[in-house]
């Protein structure tokens, strides 16, 4: 009887475990697995839009490529007055190869590209030919541009020196398996003009393969103001007007009547080519948490100098309706104040610009119908301040850059570019190292192939 | 057949006294510490196997052999008493407390063990040493008194997590707290805040109704539990009833709160001397530099006086005016109010113990508070002879008013970076809004953060005793707990917050944590040889539940439920689920009450491991030698017990993340759409990190047991550590678990119990010292940051500050100078340009040896006790250094001290630079704000009287106790902040350790109570 007791104890516990056993198999509940996730035409799209979200990212183009620039190249433009010491060690040109920004502008940008190779290796799957060549054009243009506003940051200017020697960023076009092999995750610095190669290469696919209407997705049109961003900052004046022109002149898009209404909007305008969509439940506007006032919930970290306001001509609408001051007289730009405003990353402005630099420089026959001098008379027009000259000089266009695209990343290239010298904490030469972002230690550490291959100034 | 047995044997026993002439010896056994009946004691007629035990009164009656004329009493707890019957038929004894403990019975992993026979080395905390100490969580109170056990509170803010360590750290990336275990069953202590800052789930349990408390340390007493245990194992025991008559115990306390530390900063006056100074300097070095004065260089602006600079960064600030920004962080009625209820009894069949308690504390800072309420019932049921069956149940909820995390500008204590100049009031009453950095009171006047959590750890268990020698127990257990977060964000927040309007954010998390264990019991004692073995099995699996939800826009600040809100912004969660299945078992072999053997070993299953790798084995064995017991030992009089015993062992780790061997991908949206992007890479061959514990460790008793001590040597190596090791984050990823590195823990412990005085006026002391090394031997090239300059490194302590060494001021200029420490050109060369200085090995945050040295003194009805803690050797960095005390270089609250000493003539012999407002000059982060933190304080005092029974037995009472204690009352330190005992919430983490920035000091709390029995 006792045996018996004992026998139907032990039964009782073998037939417990045997239950149990099965619940070691459990699955996450907010996440599925690869297999899962990639199996099917719907899970490529979605990694596409994922791909955007991650472009999107505050460290990315959500507004700290935008800010590094101009942290690092203001030029008596803006004071850095926040607590956080890594984009205080930008403007003061003295950053280190610790700095936290740098580090994860590099880590995010390198997860979009990661993303979009993901799915320019199963773009297989996606049966419909023009949908494949959608899926593949948007996942070029987005690999394309991270890969350029790398190259800029974290790399010396395509001018400095030879560009086929210079170091630029490792180039990672297959995707990361997710089971992973760490001998392929081993990959050096590519030179400057092999990125630069990869970018136009990446970008002209995706001008071709684009659609010339895709929603606030990526269009050809944004692929050829992309690529003539690129070719301006190679000095390649004729593909960079050309480019531009082609957007101007074929491209859907108008400047809006009044500039400030270029801005803080929660839907693209007819003068966006390219922007980044920010919604009040998704999306990070870095710009405006760190421009705007408190009164719009910023923190208003980044100021704006009096030499900036002064290079304006009283009656600019740039001036009187993009420069605010707070409650403590600080002056602020205009242009962040919405915290759920999209992000522009191209407008037709900016195409005027390169045109005008383009004609300007490249000489050979003018592309387009107007002259520097028309392309300037747009923007200041429409600006309604003083008529541009009938033929500006290079300083004019540049001076009407940082007019009419201040605050939107462009100060630290257009330095770079005209060779400028910064006069501000200092003085630094257009081709200074302090110019460079540092490839972030984390890098050094964890890629062997890195060894040797940090930026001039950052140590070891 | 059952009666058949029965009946023989009570046959038996009327037979056996029919054979000799016997006398019946009669009396009442009782306690010399408080004079209450002794029930259970086991009287036995010396050199017979005549015995009894006493009844729930204390009183038995034996029969005595011709021959015999000594009884012998023994009782757990009690000294072993002897008493000669001579001619007398009733016997009265009164038992002494076993003030060695080297008797008491010890709360095993699956079972107890006597304490002189455990070859494993535990530490034991008594419930009484833990009661009424006003304090929200037990482990708080256990600082100081478990040898080797590391507890740390990162700061003043109540319900926060708490630090523990068993010997060192064992883990890099994984967990590297123990396992807590009550009553049997694994309790849920994951980090379920929303924040960066943790809470402690189990501040829900009633201190009160611990019993007590068991560290398991080493692999011997560790290894039962598994691939959980290598961080060691808490076992808590809660209270039980006693048979006998039910006593009730009615205990009111009172407490009032302080902080420990306070530093001391700028006046108003001398605030702006000193920031007009900072300038000034500023100004002649850029016109000496640049030929720019300070607006032109600052603002391209030339021009700017002082005055208007501080108009332009400050807001609204007025010389006048003379703000303690610092203070207005603190709360005036922090205190404590406390009510405890219990009741205890039973009979032989039924035992029960009752408890009900509710505490309300507020915290030092501004609206800070946790309130509790919490009820138990424990209740065991002899059914027969050979089955008995119980439950514990216990629900308690709590409401914690919490405060945002360390690194945010409206937690109270960043109140003090604010300018006294700048006025917290406008004149007209209403709080300053326009201040440099957000003024945190208005946060305080329009937020609430409360967190509720109502919990339930019960189980029920029934014991079946198929001989006397053989049982099987079966248990099963749940944790259910419940948890809500709500906060609500007034519109004055908003910029703080980024709302539009206000918002909220409701956090519902449900954990449901159910276990089973079933194990046998076989204990038999065969002539000199004593074998227990214990075999069983035990399931676990934990299902969590959790929906978030963050909106914003209320339509005014009256509404400030989620449900009023108009925008929802943000959708989240995190339910995820684990099970562990595993099979025990442990043999404790003694021979001749000298040697003693133990093996033990569980099989661990789970669901945490990869598929390739889902079970582990955990086996220890362990020996010890009772030389006390030998021959050449019986005899000595100095030397009353000794014992050598070692041990080696395998526990585990088992990883934090539920799902860490998977390749997963999350979903994200982009603007309205769905997307998805990876979130993890996968290693099927994922498991477990291994600890190999080594001790080797001797018990002594002195001076027949009045001096008890223990002395341990250990030595932990961890391997297949669970890293989550950094990939290149050129592949899209940053970090990968992998099972790779190796890291080892040394130390030793010490442990001394002296009883100085017994007899009417009592003296013992108790004083536990551990020393423990750590030391991280391969992390496989991987450099893995935290906190600050915190890393975990090959050759070093996990966590040591790696940064740039301060090397002072010029006497000169008053630059602040940096050693180079160019690993490739060593030497001492310093410099005034910090980026060409190298980052170096500046500190280490674990402490060179910790302990505690407690007194207890009772005379007639008083009794004194106080504990003294100290933590010595460790490096404390401060965060917020460069804000705080940089060089004036922005407009934060400085330190009195750092205005005092800075530099200013050429020739100035000081470590604090010139002040220079805007310029870095010392400011960065480096060793200037790295501190030793080591530390003494008077943890508890607590002096009680116990009135006289001739006075309360005519109230009918039992006891009336009047009691004082005193927590953290005073603490020695050079560290020169707050307090030193301080790890900021929002980096807390195994590396990120060490860290101060505006972390609220500790509490100081003096509490006065009367506790009635009747």
């Amino acid at each position: 009887m006792k045996n018996l007791k004992i026998s139907i104890l032990i039964a009782g516990m073998v037939f417990l475990q045997a239950a149990c056993s099965d619940d070691l198999e459990l699955a996450p509940q907010n996440s599925v697995t690869e297999e899962v996730a990639l199996d099917s035409e719907e899970g490529v799209q979605s990694l596409l839009v994922g791909a955007y979200d991650r472009l999107a990212d505050d460290d990315v183009l959500g507004g700290w490529i935008q800010m590094a620039s101009d942290l690092i190249g203001t030029n008596n433009d803006v004071n850095w007055a926040g607590t956080f010491t890594d984009p205080g060690d930008m403007w003061n040109k003295n950053m280190t190869a610790n700095n936290g920004q740098a580090e994860v502008t590099w880590t995010e940008a390198y997860e979009t590209i990661n993303v979009t190779n993901i799915i320019l290796a199963h773009l297989d799957i996606v049966t419909d030919p023009d949908e494949r060549a959608r899926i593949e054009g948007e996942a070029k243009f987005i690999r394309g541009t991270v890969y350029f506003e790398l190259v800029r940051l974290y790399a010396k200017d395509w001018a400095d020196g030879n560009p086929a020697a210079n170091l630029g960023v490792p180039l990672k076009l297959s995707p990361t398996n997710l089971v992973y092999d760490p001998a392929a995750s081993v990959i050096s610095r590519s030179s400057v003009s092999q990125v630069y190669a990869q970018v136009i290469s990446d970008l002209t696919e995706a001008e071709i393969k684009l659609p010339e209407d895709n929603g606030f997705y990526a269009t050809t049109w944004a692929a050829k103001a992309m690529l003539a961003r690129v070719y301006l900052q190679q000095r390649n004046y004729d593909l960079a007007r050309t480019k531009a022109s082609e957007v101007i002149e074929t491209g859907p898009f108008a400047l809006v009547d009044r500039v400030d209404r270029a801005f803080n909007t929660d839907n693209n305008t007819s003068e966006d080519v390219f922007a980044l969509q920010v919604t009040n439940q998704d999306g990070e506007n870095a710009l405006q948490t760190f421009y705007a006032a408190t009164s719009f919930n910023g923190r208003r970290d980044i100021r704006l100098r009096a030499e900036y306001e002064n290079l304006f001509a009283p009656g600019d609408e740039r001036l009187s309706r993009l420069i605010y001051f707070d409650a403590s007289e600080r002056r602020l730009s205009g242009k962040y104040k919405d915290q759920f405003a999209n992000i522009s990353v191209i407008r037709l402005a900016e195409l005027y610009l390169i045109r005008a630099e383009g004609n300007l420089l490249a000489g050979g026959a003018q592309v387009g119908p107007n002259t520097p001098g028309d392309d300037l008379q747009v923007i200041r027009s429409r600006a309604k301040t003083t008529d541009a000259p009938l033929n500006p000089t290079i300083a004019d266009i540049m001076l009407e850059r940082k007019l009419e695209l201040g605050f939107e990343g462009h100060f630290l290239h257009d330095i770079r570019r005209r060779e400028a010298t910064i006069t501000q904490r200092g003085s630094f030469p257009w081709n200074s190292d302090k110019l460079v972002l540092p490839i972030p230690q984390r890098e050094l550490d964890a890629n062997s192939g890195l060894q040797g291959q940090q930026n001039a100034g950052y140590g070891i | 057949m059952k009666k058949i047995l029965l009946s023989t044997v009570v046959w038996l026993c009327l037979l056996l006294p029919g054979h000799a002439q016997e006398r019946t010896v009669s009396g009442k056994v009782t306690s010399t510490e408080n004079g209450a009946p002794a029930p259970g004691v086991s009287v036995l007629v010396k050199g017979t196997t005549n015995g009894t035990a006493t009844d729930v009164n204390g009183n038995y009656t034996v029969n005595v052999p011709p021959g015999s004329n000594t009884l012998v009493f023994s009782f757990i707890g009690f000294k072993t008493a002897e008493a000669e019957i001579g001619g007398r038929t009733i016997v009265d004894v009164q038992l002494d407390p076993d003030i060695t403990q080297l008797s008491e019975v010890v709360v095993v992993g699956y079972g107890t063990q006597i304490k002189q026979d455990l070859t494993g080395n535990i530490a034991s905390v008594g419930g009484r040493e833990i009661q009424n100490l006003p304090m929200p969580s037990f482990d708080q109170a256990l600082q100081g008194r478990a040898a080797g056990v590391f507890i740390e509170s990162g700061n003043g803010k109540l319900g926060q997590g708490i630090k523990v360590r068993v010997r060192g750290a064992a883990s890099v990336s994984a967990s590297n707290e123990p396992l807590y275990v009550v009553d049997g069953i694994i309790i849920t202590t994951d980090d379920l805040s929303s924040t960066d800052a943790p809470t402690n789930p189990l501040a829900n349990i009633n201190s009160n109704d611990i019993e007590s408390i068991q560290i398991l340390k080493d692999a011997a007493a560790a290894s039962i539990y598994g691939s959980r245990a290598a961080n060691g194992v808490v076992l808590i025991t809660t209270k039980r009833g006693k048979s006998g008559k039910t006593s009730f115990n009615v205990n009111l306390m009172k407490g009032f709160s302080s902080p420990t530390r306070k530093a001391k900063w700028l006046d108003g006056p001398t605030y702006y001397t000193a920031f007009k100074e900072a300038f000034d300097n500023t100004d002649a070095i850029l016109q000496r530099d640049f030929g720019e004065d300070f607006g032109s260089y600052m603002y391209g602006e030339p021009g700017l006086t002082f005055d208007e600079v501080l108009d332009y960064e400050l807001g609204d600030w007025d010389k006048n005016a003379n703000e303690n920004w610092a203070n207005l962080a603190y709360q005036d009625n922090a205190g404590i109010d406390q009510i405890d209820v219990s009741a205890s009894g039973g009979n032989d069949k039924t035992r029960f113990y009752a408890s009900l308690q509710h505490s309300d504390q507020k915290g030092i800072l501004i609206l800070d508070r946790y309130k509790k309420v919490s009820g138990r019932a424990n209740i065991d049921h002899r059914a027969s002879d050979k089955f008995s069956f119980g439950l514990n149940f216990s629900l308690s909820r709590s409401v914690n008013n919490r405060l945002s995390d360390d690194n945010e500008f409206t937690t109270p204590m960043q109140l003090l970076a604010l300018p006294p100049v700048q006025p917290a009031r406008m004149e007209d009453g209403t709080l300053n809004k326009n201040t440099v950095y957000f003024n945190g009171l208005i946060k305080s006047e329009n937020s609430s953060f409360e967190t509720t959590v109502l919990r339930n750890i019960s189980n029920i268990y029934a014991v079946y005793q198929f001989t006397p020698s053989l049982s099987f127990r079966s248990e099963f257990g749940i944790d259910i707990l419940n948890q809500n977060e709500e906060i609500w964000n007034g519109r004055e927040v908003d910029s703080q917050t980024n709302n539009i309007n206000g918002g909220a954010f409701s956090s519902w998390t449900n954990v449901f944590n159910y276990s089973t264990n079933n194990y046998f019991t076989f204990n038999k004692q065969f002539d000199q040889h004593n074998l227990e073995v214990v075999a069983g099995m035990s399931f676990q699996r934990s299902e969590r539940d959790q929906t978030e939800a963050t909106a914003q826009t209320f339509p005014n600040d009256a509404f400030r439920r989620l449900a009023s809100t108009s925008v929802i912004t943000d959708i989240g969660g995190d339910p995820t689920d684990y099970a562990f299945l595993s099979y025990f078992a442990r043999a404790n072999y003694k021979l001749s009450n000298k040697y003693l053997l133990s093996l033990s070993g569980r099989v661990d299953g789970s669901s945490k491991f990869g598929v390739d790798e889902r079970y582990g084995f955990f086996p220890a064995a362990s020996l010890g030698w009772i030389i006390s017991e030998e021959s050449f030992l019986t005899e000595s009089q100095t030397l009353s017990f000794l014992k050598l015993r070692g041990s080696m062992g395998l526990t585990g780790n088992a990883p934090t993340q539920n799902f860490a061997p998977l390749a997963l991908y999350g979903a994200n949206t982009y603007e309205t759409q769905g997307g998805i992007a990876p979130t993890q890479l996968a290693n099927r061959s994922l498991k477990w990190e291994n600890t190999l514990q080594t001790d080797i460790g001797i018990d002594f008793g002195l001076f027949n047991d009045r001096i008890t001590g223990e002395i341990d040597y250990y030595v932990k190596k961890t391997d297949d550590l669970l890293l989550n090791s950094n990939v290149p984050g050129t592949t899209g990823f940053l970090t990968r678990f992998i099972n790779i590195g190796e890291l080892e823990n040394k130390g030793f412990e010490f442990v001394i119990n002296s009883q100085n005085l017994i007899g009417p006026f009592s003296w013992s002391t108790s004083f536990n010292f551990a020393r423990n090394r750590n030391k991280i031997t391969n992390l496989d090239g991987n450099v893995i940051e935290g906190g600050y300059l915190n890393r975990a490194v090959e050759g070093q302590p996990i966590g040591v500050f790696y940064g740039i060494q301060y090397a002072g001021v010029d006497p000169e200029n008053g630059d602040a100078l940096f050693y180079i420490n160019d690993p490739k050109n060593p030497n001492r060369e310093t410099t005034n340009d910090y980026n060409e200085a190298f980052r170096t090995i500046i500190g280490n945050p674990n402490p060179d040896f910790i302990g505690g040295l407690s007194n207890t003194f009772s005379y007639k009805g008083f009794d004194l006790n106080f504990l003294f803690q100290f933590v010595y050797g460790n490096d404390v960095y401060n965060g917020g250094g460069k804000f705080q005390r940089g060089n004036f270089v922005y407009f934060d609250n400085a330190l009195q001290e750092d205005y005092e000493n800075a530099w200013r003539n050429p020739g100035d012999k000081t470590n604090v630079p010139e002040s220079r407002l805007f310029l870095d000059n010392g400011d960065q982060e480096s060793s200037r704000f790295l501190q030793d933190a080591s530390y003494i304080r008077l943890k508890t005092l607590s002096l009680g009287y116990n009135l006289p029974r001739t006075v309360i037995s005519q109230a009918s009472l039992e006891s009336v106790r009047l009691y004082v204690t005193a927590v953290n009352l005073l603490t020695f330190t050079k560290y020169d902040l707050n307090d030193p005992e301080v790890n900021t919430d929002y980096l807390s983490s195994n590396i990120g350790q060490g860290n101060d920035f505006y972390a609220a000091p500790q509490i100081k709390t003096v509490s006065f109570g009367i506790s009635v029995g009747f």
